[in-house]
């Protein structure tokens, strides 16, 4: 609570102006419902109320105004007309941004113009631009049970942007404090190309060893020698169900969403699936996005997770081919912060 | 200022922070039917993953008892550790995994029907394991590298799952196992009519099999592909043409018709490697 003397002349203000994040952020946040934009959410608003004084003689008759304004935006306002002292108060919810606001509350006199304020924290990022993917780090790895063959890997490391996955899902999930829409687009899944060579015509050492050779790679007819068969694998077992909004705790809204993948080689017959089935937990406020990864994985391959370019989590792999029949058998638990 | 030192080192024994929860425990077969929920995937995952090893008899219970769980969490992690106990002497490429599912097989014999009445269970993914798990029941260790040859009752099961099965995943690793295994009679008349399927994985993996087994008399069908709006199925019309050699020969004005109209790259690439391998196909009169 912020109090504010003022006096002018003979006359004396008092301004007390009242930031959501005390006792009256509940009774706000309890009104959010009746005042909640219509659509598929209803964003966040915090509450705020403003009440001043002014003390004058009684035959001293003169209108004041007050109101409250959030970023330079007139909020809400009324004029009061009577004589000698006077209080008003005024009440107004303002809407979440992604930025800083500096809410005001301003008293007009005859007398001249007094205001309090603070600065509103942003209530993280707009959007939370989702990637889960699983790739192989290798330049290429054995064929499963084929001596002759060899697959094709995506050839990195752990990366936010770029490079091939054997699977990887992309969703970019709206701030539920500030948008009444859950995502900018539905969730869009890819897997790379799964790319078959063989194995004496293709590596550059020989034998087993070194890389894949150019030519190999840049090999686009079927059969021995070189690259013998390539294809993309089914994303028919990769989606992300509806986004949930789990509602508003000042100066919070969280929301979540759970993403499944289930790939397999699709030029391997019986081959394993490559899995997860993560649900993804948002608590938006405050400047950043607080994520909670819950669920499970395989051990194969390499697996990432970012918002906004920024880990949530990075696991090499631990296991072959082989491990992936165990079934979703590794937790996943991380929790991190993105800044807004 | 010792007694501080050893409350102090007390606190930090005291305040030392514990596993929020234990890894799951491994059930003996006797445990099983009663174990928690946890426990019961954790059994199943380790011996889908060869991380537990048991006497044959004890293995085979494990997955029966699994398969015939209530949770389908259970079941699914039961049908992916028999599909891992078979799939150890064809992924692992360790010898002593071919010996152990040697030891291992003929006391899997009993758990086949099983599995293949696994593939009407309610779950999707069940089904799908249960698809996975046949595959790899079937595969001989023979030492070569030849597509696995599907056991007649195997065959006959996934054409009739094929007739009822609605779910897109497990529709699509049904094509995709008929496709990739060992040519059969039946899996390729079915393998014709997925031709005229909606789905498009399922259209890609019938061209698959249908390349594979040579049948020249769908080829007209195959170059229409070339003009289909996913990717998938002209990548792999592509490669189709290409199988047929000089079969597809007729089709050449087609095939560079599409490869002028193509915006995919990887797609553009591979049919005009078809084009150039049927060319020289025809050339060295092959």
């Amino acid at each position: 609570m912020l109090n504010r003397w003022a006096m002018r002349r003979f006359l004396v203000i008092l301004i007390s102006f009242v930031c959501p994040s005390v006792a009256t952020a509940q009774s706000g946040n309890s009104a959010l419902s009746a005042l909640a934009d219509p659509g598929e959410g209803e964003t966040l608003k915090f509450p705020y109320s403003c009440q001043a004084q002014t003390f004058a003689p009684e035959w001293y008759c003169y209108s004041v105004n007050l109101q409250i304004i959030a970023d330079g935006n007139f909020g809400n306002g009324t004029y009061h007309w009577g004589c000698g002292d006077m209080t008003f108060s005024i009440g107004h919810q303002v809407p979440a941004q992604p930025w800083d606001q500096t809410v005001s509350c301003i008293l007009e006199t005859p007398w001249g113009q007094t205001s309090d304020g603070l600065v509103q924290p942003g209530s993280g990022p707009n959007v939370a631009n989702l990637k889960i993917s699983a790739f192989i780090r290798y330049n290429w790895i054995g064929h499963p049970f084929d001596p002759f063959r060899i697959f094709g890997g995506d050839d990195r490391s752990f990366q936010a942007y770029g490079g091939t996955s054997r699977a990887e899902t992309i969703y970019d999930i709206l701030n539920p404090a500030v948008n009444t829409q859950n995502h900018v687009a539905p969730a869009s899944h890819g897997t790379g190309l799964a790319q078959m060579y063989e194995t004496g015509s293709s590596l550059d050492g020989g034998a087993g060893t070194g890389n894949l050779r150019y030519e190999a790679i840049n090999d686009w007819q079927t059969g021995p020698p070189l690259k013998v068969a390539w294809e993309f694998g089914s994303t028919s077992g990769m989606n992300c169900g509806s986004i949930l909004r789990h509602g508003n705790s000042l100066p919070f809204a969280t929301n979540s969403v759970h993403c499944v993948a289930a790939v397999t080689n699709p030029l391997v017959e019986g081959s394993p699936p490559i899995d997860w089935r993560i649900t993804f937990t948002m608590k938006w406020g405050d400047r950043k996005v607080e994520i909670r990864a819950n669920g499970c994985r395989d051990g194969y391959p390499s697996y990432e997770s970012y918002v906004n370019g920024q880990a949530i989590f990075n696991y090499v792999d631990n296991g072959s081919v082989a491990s992936l029949f165990g079934d979703c058998l590794v937790t996943v638990d991380e929790t991190k912060e993105i800044s807004g | 200022m010792t007694h501080i030192l050893v409350l102090l080192i007390l606190a930090s024994i005291v305040q030392e922070p514990q596993p929020s929860s234990a890894p799951p425990r491994v059930l003996s077969a006797a445990e099983f039917s009663t174990g928690a929920k946890a426990d019961k995937r954790g059994t199943l995952n380790a011996l889908a993953s060869h991380q537990l090893h048991a006497p044959p008899e004890e293995v085979a219970f494990l997955v029966e008892a699994g398969l015939l769980d209530a949770d389908a969490d259970i079941r699914s992690a039961a049908i992916y550790a028999a599909a891992g106990r078979a799939a150890g002497a064809r992924f692992a490429l360790d010898q002593r995994f071919v010996d152990r599912w040697k030891v291992e097989r003929p006391v899997f014999v009993r758990v086949r029907p099983l599995v293949l009445k696994t593939l009407a269970d309610p779950s999707p993914r069940v089904r799908q394991g249960a698809i996975i798990a046949l595959v790899n029941m079937d595969y001989e260790h023979t030492g070569k590298s030849e597509r696995i040859r599907l056991a007649n009752d195997t065959v006959a099961a996934l054409v009739e799952r094929l007739n009822h099965e609605a779910e897109v995943s497990v529709r699509i690793e049904l094509a995709k196992t008929l496709s990739l295994c060992q040519p059969d009679p039946r899996s390729r008349d079915r393998l014709v009519a997925l031709l005229e399927e909606p789905l498009v994985d399922v259209v890609k993996y019938a061209v698959m099999g249908l390349a594979t087994n040579g049948s020249p008399e769908v080829l007209p069908r195959i170059v229409e592909l070339l003009k289909h709006r996913d990717r998938g199925i002209r990548l792999q019309a592509a490669q189709a043409l290409a199988k047929y050699g000089t079969a597809s020969i007729p089709y050449l004005s087609q095939m560079e018709e599409a490869l002028v109209s193509e915006a995919d790259t990887v797609v553009r690439q591979t049919i005009y490697g078809s084009i150039t391998a049927i060319r020289n196909a025809s050339s060295a009169g092959k």
